[in-house]
């Protein structure tokens, strides 16, 4: 694993019962990349990206990173507390250090996301696109150089999604590395590469494809 | 992290308190009927006020009238029962419009029958329809007519053992003194009535035994309207919480620390209200026993909100399972009014730990079997929360 490679997976393999999901899938992310990966509905895409966040075990195979906060990852929920305000919220999983949430709400991911001026919301009250801002605040409050987005423009209106992407840019120019998960051929458009997850395997898509040959590689 | 996690968990449950607040005020109001209501039914008036009994006495009967009079004087009967003198028609009538529980007739010669050893029967009427008041005089009666069989066995037997030797003329003077001292003694068994204090509460008032009752009962169903605190966290929450080190024996852990402390915020209003009304006092036995029970309700609130699984899960397993296990427990009527199989292990449901636990506040002793058996409820619903978070992965 060089410097510029932020994620090898090799061999993944993962079952819920008889249901087999993943067959043997590899990955490898570089840094300054991003990695879109398509697949139908059912197909493992979900499962796939909990087990590259470690938030889920594989039942085989092996994940390498640069070190166990190397990953920041958001569901396709977003994993907030809604009755308490942002600022709580982002002090949870910044494990309590104020000084570490201060500096990036001036200079970091959180600045740039603009969560600042929300601080005091509840989080109940927001929107789904700001929260989903706050979500990828959240995740990234360890500053890993991987983010691992699970359909972000879920139910999103079109400036929303337009402000993740740019957002997703900006990530990438400053090193960091994304994988991303989508049915929408506009939120795909930020990626370097192109995977689809077919039979439990990724198999990589060559150059840019239009949302037909999408389809037809997916099946 | 998991202290940032405890103070997260501790912050949204402050958040609910009015929520709390607001639901209490309507539990307060379900739980004063239902004291109420458990008082009457068991204690009420009706059986714990007089019982107001016609007497009858045929002609002009001195010594009969004279012996009902020592009847009522009897400590016994007088704590229970108002005798008032009036004729048989009078008194049926009376009996007829509820004014009376029973009527005493005493036929003619009712004195002398009794000494030369006739048993001339005396009539008591009751009012089918009044059961217990009834049932109660009717034992009453029946108690006291077996009393007056041992005397009057006594005096015949006695009677019987001086003929037996030749001493008849000695008969008199035995009947007199054994009137005395039959007299005597049967008025000393008021020492009974003076001394043992009998309640199916055991050592602690009625009125104490439901405001135990209704305290724990308010503890358990507080958490209703809390509960979108109580609800378990999404799939999504769980992964990324132990992704970042806090695991299942934590989020339950938290969980019943918020939902304590919660509670301990919830019912202070209800102990400084009864300290005030010196219904209790302050002392290092409540200031310990009060946390601790809000600590070990929180925790069974837990347990049943992680089994349940969802908002009306929840609310529908607490409901229910609370007001079975608190009637089982003896918490509406006390232990002694059920089956024997139900008082052997109604006492280690968690109301009757509850309540066993603020028992130490009122009686202001320590007790380390019912200390323990609450420490142990606690971390008994803590592992079940566990393995029920561990279980919905």
């Amino acid at each position: 694993m060089n410097t510029n490679t932020v994620l090898v997976a090799t061999d993944l393999y993962k079952s819920f019962g008889r249901r087999e999901v993943l067959k043997g899938a590899k990955l490898t992310v570089s840094s300054g990349s991003c990695v879109g990966i398509i697949g139908g509905n059912g197909c493992g895409k979900t499962t796939l990206l909990s087990i590259l966040a470690k938030t889920v075990r594989a039942d085989k195979g092996q994940i390498l990173m640069e070190n166990e906060n190397a990953a920041a990852y958001v569901p396709q929920e977003n994993p907030l507390i809604e009755e308490l305000t942002v600022r709580d919220n982002l002090l949870l999983w910044y494990k309590g250090n104020k000084k570490a949430m201060k500096e990036d709400l001036e200079t970091g991911a959180a600045a740039l996301l603009g969560v600042k001026p929300m601080m005091k919301r509840t989080v109940g009250e927001l929107s789904g696109g700001m929260k989903k801002r706050i979500s990828i605040a959240c995740a990234l409050a360890n500053h890993a150089r991987l983010l691992i987005l699970d359909e972000p423009g879920a139910a999103l209106d079109m400036e929303c999604k337009a402000d993740i992407r740019r957002y997703l840019k900006q990530y990438m120019e400053r090193g960091g590395a994304v994988i991303l998960t989508s049915h929408e051929i506009g939120e795909l458009s930020v990626c370097t590469q192109m995977y689809v997850l077919k039979h439990g395997r990724l198999e990589p898509l060559e150059g840019h494809l239009s949302e037909r040959e999408l389809i037809f590689a997916m099946q | 992290m998991n202290i940032v996690y405890l103070k997260i968990e501790v912050k949204r449950a402050w958040k609910r308190l009015g929520q709390l607040y607001a639901g209490a005020a309507l539990l307060f109001l379900l739980a004063g009927v239902l004291v109420l209501l458990a008082d009457r039914m068991l204690y009420g008036e009706s059986v714990v006020g007089r019982v107001p009994v016609g007497v009858a006495v045929s002609g002009e009967d001195v010594l009969a009238k004279k012996a009902v009079q020592m009847l009522g004087s009897l400590d016994s009967v007088k704590s229970v029962c108002d005798f008032e003198y009036m004729d048989r028609e009078a008194g049926l009538k009376a009996l007829k419009k509820g004014e009376l529980y029973a009527v005493l007739e005493t036929p003619e010669q009712f004195v002398q029958d009794i000494m030369n050893g006739k048993n001339t029967p005396v009539t008591v009427w009751l009012d089918g329809e009044r059961g217990i008041e009834a049932k109660l005089f009717r034992e009453l009666t029946e108690a006291g007519a077996l009393t007056l069989r041992a005397g009057q066995a006594g005096i015949y037997a006695g009677n019987e053992l001086h003929r037996l030797y030749g001493l008849e003329g000695l008969i008199g003077q035995f009947e007199k003194d054994l009137n005395q001292d039959y007299m005597d003694y049967s008025l000393e068994r008021s020492i009974y009535f003076r001394h043992q204090k009998v309640g199916a509460t055991g050592e602690v008032s009625v009125l104490e035994f439901y405001e135990m009752s209704a305290f724990v009962l308010f503890l358990f169903l507080a958490a209703i309207p809390v509960s979108g605190y109580l609800l378990p966290w999404k799939r999504v929450m769980v992964q990324k919480l132990r992704a970042a080190g806090v695991g299942a024996g934590c989020q339950i852990f938290a969980r019943i620390t918020g939902m304590g402390m919660l509670l301990l915020a919830g019912s202070f209003p209800v102990i400084w209200i009864l300290v005030f009304t010196e219904q209790l006092s302050w002392s290092m036995i409540l200031a310990a026993v009060w946390p601790l029970s809000c600590v070990a309700a929180a925790s069974v609130i837990v347990l049943l909100y992680q089994i349940g699984g969802s908002l009306l899960g929840g609310i529908m397993l607490l409901f229910f399972v609370v007001a079975g296990q608190h009637f089982l427990a003896g918490g509406i009527l006390p232990l002694v009014f059920l089956p024997q199989s139900l008082q052997t292990i109604g006492q280690y449901f968690p109301s009757a730990i509850l309540m066993d636990t603020m028992k130490m506040a009122v009686s202001e002793t320590w007790d380390t079997g019912k200390l323990t058996a609450c420490l142990g409820m606690i971390i008994g619903a803590w592992l079940g929360g566990v393995a029920a978070e561990r279980g919905r992965r």
